[in-house]
């Protein structure tokens, strides 16, 4: 049997989680593989969120403002394989895999981010439960 | 007993990458669920305003 939560306690869930990123300096990150919350491992790009990072969470779902583009990139010839959203101090808060069919994240290419690429993200959306 | 799992959070972004050697820009639409148990460990905890292990410094890139 399904389980259905409130929006009041979806959007609780969601702001839980986003608001321990509301700091100044939180960062969106790209990982090669391997990576771990435990060990995250090698940064292809890094990206700076708002300040806060994330608004209030809404049908359970929150949405980050103005990401800061990455204009020059670490890249790495290895492709992206993990995403992270972490504190200005490097906690990881929310990381999830990226890559080919068969990963958390789907994509119809594998990613490669070079030297010197500038890496941008114009909207980016975290919901914690389901409806 | 069945070890049953629950849906775990999810993550939607749009990504445009400007290739510094000529100049392109790629588009991707990411969808991604953060399903890493440490990962839902990190969010159990929050929920209940607690600190656990699995908070660590990266030692990558800054």
């Amino acid at each position: 049997m399904a389980v259905t939560h409130s929006t009041a306690a979806r959007d609780a869930a969601t702001d839980a989680v986003v608001d321990a990123l509301d700091g100044a300096g939180s960062k969106l990150v790209f990982r090669i593989s391997p990576s771990s919350v435990g060990s995250p491992g090698t940064a292809a790009a890094t990206l700076t969120m708002a300040t806060p990072a994330f608004g209030a969470s809404s049908s359970g779902t929150a949405t980050a403002g103005t990401i800061t583009s990455d204009t020059n990139a670490t890249g790495n010839a290895s492709a992206v394989a993990y995403a992270s959203l972490q504190t200005s101090g490097d906690v990881i808060r929310i990381h999830c895999a990226v890559a080919a069919s068969g990963s958390d994240i789907n994509m119809t290419n594998g990613l490669t981010v070079a030297n010197g690429d500038t890496v941008s993200c114009s909207s980016l959306t975290y919901t914690a439960l389901s409806a | 007993m069945t070890d049953l799992v629950g849906k775990p959070g999810e993550l939607r972004m749009t990504i445009s990458i400007t290739r510094k050697a000529t100049g392109i820009v790629e588009n991707y639409e990411l969808v991604g669920q953060a399903e890493d148990k440490e990962t839902d460990a990190a969010l159990q905890a929050l929920v209940n305003g607690k600190k656990t292990e699995t908070e660590v410094k990266d030692g990558g890139h800054s």
